[in-house]
């Protein structure tokens, strides 16, 4: 197993030092302009490609918040309702009684009364359209909501950025073949970020460009 | 007493725009722009650093003139004076310093060197009780000459004025000097004694020194001692207001009706005092400002309390800005301002390098300071960039911030949750009763052989409205310990957990307060980290890029997407799509 993993450590680092020497890269002298540079990465996601990556894989666009909260507002609008049935059957017998006793009764009438009523409760807590627990609770997420976001996407606003300084400094030919082979690497650690950020999103677009 | 002003303060807020009638004349002096929304400096402006004055010394004092515009006076410790007429843009020295070829510090060393060489003088180096005797000569020389110095009477500051018309002042060691043509030529008009703070009533000017109190009845061209309790006290600032003269001194706090007469205020706290400023919203207050601390009186000075809510070190100075408890300090570690009458400070030290503050004044209302190493002025990031055109057509710093803390989750409307929740208990619950009913009876009589039968149908609603508690209900104490499942209590709706905190479900007052505070503190940073982002954005813009090298060039184009990325990641991507309005 160790012997495995050596060889295809080995075999990886091989191939990364191939891509390194094979490759030619250009010299600074070699562009006239930073437009000139630049346009080499024209075929990649823009920072904002990647910050819509990042939104829609975190679930953090502002579409969602604005829906919780319209939805918490318009929730105090529904009332709480309840529905009653009520069945009553009453049935009554009168007797008369000639001596006073028990065994002198006579029915004397009967009579039947059946009842029956439905009832709708609708209450509204009208303080609940201006606040309400529930409302400062999606206020407070929707806040933490909007933190989580503005953190992601400065973070991975940073890590598109480091990622194009070091493809400028890769193709500009900066450093001999073991920079070349760390620059590479770290090449490769920004581009699993992004992923990571933005759900493997990145990667799938640079294949497809 | 904090308290009780904060919510004076607050309260004071919407009347801001009504001018006191108890203006103090220093606070008169300064030419504000009132507003009914006042906004700290701090989240408006930055400083720029203008043209050095030239001085080898550490500045000392400053003075902006209150009726020619962009004419400055700064002294550095040396008593070199310095003037501007372009606001700061090039400097001429009007009056030449003392001579400095060493400092105190090294001149003390200088004297000690050579006060162990006349001990050791004619000693032989082979006399070792001769050479331990020459060892404690010297010893016993330097240490004295040590003592002596500290004990030396503290250098007076140099010390600049613009007084009126024209006429301005520069005190300088043991002399005032005076100028009649706004600081361009200047003639000694005192040799008796410097002074480190000025002030005008009418045609009386008084000067507070080294020893006490001056005063010059002939706008300064000579000047008189005024005898009385303030002698043998330095005095650091003098403030009319209340009918009275007020000055800050080493000593503590005095008074006079009259300038001629003084005495010293009892109640004030016993400790060296910087500034003493009127509260021009509160006829009655004033704050005490000593280098460690902030005191404020509400009864004319009967009574003082110690203010604020954290810890200045090194105050030097305080002024009272003109909005309803708006205040700005300056201090050995930077210009501090408070917006609730000095509770609370936060730093108004963006892009200001230098923290050691010397002096502070105003012109057209924005601040200007001098700080140990040059003068600075405190402008909107606006002006920072305005001859670049990729600047100008970027959206403005107010409406990139403005829009970022409008948000959805983020806009001030969240910021009312506490204070609409309050109203809460005024709203009643609506409640809708709807029934309908049918009935059937049949009753039978045996002994007359009839029957009789009847149906009905029933409709009916009702609306209520109900304040408060709208059912009726009992309740009784259980003494025994009971376990609780607050999970349960929570699923029940008894509590709610909103923000990792607990709540009684009925006190939402108290969770919308949370709630607010923890939005606003998030809305301050995230608008400082916008400015900071847009200000270096604009200074990237205004960076001449000729000459740069290609990789230079790439760079420089990265910071700046970078910094329009992140901007647009704050307000939902209308940074970049931003257009500016045909005028």
């Amino acid at each position: 197993m160790t012997r495995i993993f050596a060889l295809s450590t080995i075999s990886a680092l091989s191939a990364l030092l191939t891509c390194a020497m094979l490759a030619t890269p250009a010299f600074a002298g070699d562009f006239q302009s930073a437009e000139a540079v630049l346009a080499n990465f024209k075929s990649e996601p823009t920072v904002n490609d990647i910050q819509q990556m990042v939104l829609e894989y975190s679930k953090t666009d502002n579409r969602y918040v604005e829906g919780w909260l319209a939805a918490s507002k318009s929730a105090a609008l529904l009332p709480e309702v309840k529905v009653q049935y009520d069945y009553d059957n009453g049935y009554g017998q009168d007797f008369d009684y000639t001596d006073g006793t028990a065994t002198s009764e006579t029915l004397s009438g009967s009579g039947i009364d059946l009842k029956n009523a439905v009832t709708a409760y609708a209450k509204w807590s009208l303080s609940d359209l201006v606040m309400s627990s529930e409302r400062i609770r999606v206020i407070s997420e929707t806040q933490d909501v909007v933190k989580l976001r503005d953190k992601i996407l400065d973070e991975a606003t940073r890590l598109y950025f480091d990622r194009r300084r070091l493809q400028v400094d890769i193709l500009m030919n900066t450093g001999d073949v073991k920079t070349q082979i760390k620059n590479e690497l770290r090449l490769q650690e920004l581009t699993a970020q992004l992923d990571a950020y933005t759900g493997g999103r990145f990667s799938k677009a640079l294949k497809k460009k | 007493m904090v308290t009780q002003l904060a919510l004076h303060y607050a309260a004071g807020r919407a009347a801001a725009a009504e001018p006191a009638a108890t203006a103090a004349p220093a606070a008169d002096a300064i030419p504000l722009a009132l507003s009914l929304e006042p906004v700290p400096f701090a989240q408006t402006r930055v400083w720029e650093e203008v043209a050095q004055p030239g001085g080898s010394g550490a500045l000392v004092s400053l003075s902006v003139s209150r009726e020619l515009p962009g004419h400055w006076l700064a002294a550095d410790e040396y008593g070199a004076v310095f003037l501007t007429d372009d606001r700061g843009g090039r400097w001429t020295r009007v009056l030449a310093g003392r001579a400095q070829d060493v400092t105190s510090d090294e001149q003390l060393l200088l004297e000690a060197e050579a006060l162990s060489e006349d001990s050791f003088e004619g000693v032989d180096a082979a006399d070792v009780d001769a050479e331990s005797a020459a060892v404690d000569r010297a010893n016993e020389t330097t240490s004295q000459a040590l003592e002596d110095h500290r004990n030396a009477a503290p250098t007076l500051p140099p010390a600049v004025w613009f007084d009126r018309a024209g006429v301005a002042f520069a005190s300088r060691q043991d002399e005032v000097w005076r100028s009649t043509d706004d600081g361009e030529t200047w003639s000694r008009v005192d040799g008796d004694g410097g002074a480190t703070a000025f002030a005008r009533v009418g045609e009386t000017l008084v000067a507070g020194g080294s020893n006490g109190i001056r005063a010059s009845l002939d706008d300064g061209a000579s000047w008189l001692d005024v005898d009385g309790a303030v002698d043998g006290h330095t005095v650091r600032e003098i403030s009319v207001f209340a009918g009275k003269f007020h000055a800050a001194t080493d000593g503590g706090l005095f008074e006079s009706p009259d300038a001629l007469r003084w005495t010293r205020v009892l109640s004030a706290p016993d400790m060296p005092l910087v500034s003493v400023i009127a509260d021009p919203n509160y006829p009655d207050g004033y704050w005490l400002v000593a280098e460690r601390g902030l005191y404020r009186t509400d009864d004319s000075g009967q009574s003082f309390s110690r203010f604020g809510n954290q810890p200045l070190k090194g105050l030097r100075k305080m002024v009272h800005v003109g909005d309803t408890g708006h205040l700005l300090a300056i201090s050995v570690d930077g210009v501090w301002e408070s917006m609730d009458g000095g509770v609370k400070w936060t730093p108004a030290s963006r892009l200001l390098s230098d923290p050691d503050v010397r002096a502070l004044d105003f012109e057209g209302g924005e601040p200007v300071i001098a700080t140990a190493k040059g003068v600075w002025r405190m402008i909107r990031p606006e002006q920072l960039a305005e001859a670049t055109p990729a600047v100008r057509a970027s959206m403005p710093l107010a409406l990139t911030v403005q829009t970022a803390l409008t948000r959805s989750g983020m806009d001030g409307d969240m910021l009312s949750l506490a204070q609409r929740s309050g109203l809460l208990p005024l709203i009643p619950t609506l409640t809708v009763q709807v029934k309908y009913g049918w009935q059937a009876g049949r009753d039978a009589d045996f002994q007359v052989l009839s029957a009789a039968g009847s149906r009905d149908t029933a409709f009916s609603a009702t609306a209520a409205l109900c304040w408060g508690a709208c059912s009726v209900s009992s309740s009784y104490y259980s003494y025994d310990s009971e376990s609780y499942d607050v999970q349960q209590m929570v699923d029940d709706g008894q509590l709610t957990v909103i923000d990792g905190n607990v709540y009684d479900s009925t006190a939402v007052v108290a969770a919308a307060a949370n709630v607010s505070q923890s939005l606003s503190t998030y809305r301050v940073s995230t608008a400082q980290q916008i400015s900071e982002a847009w200000i270096t954005r604009a200074r990237l813009l205004d960076e001449p890029l000729s000459g740069a090298g290609t990789r230079d060039q790439v760079m420089h184009a990265l910071a700046v997407q970078e910094i329009d990325a992140r901007l647009d990641a704050w307000t939902n991507g209308r940074f970049s799509t931003w257009q500016p309005e045909s005028p």
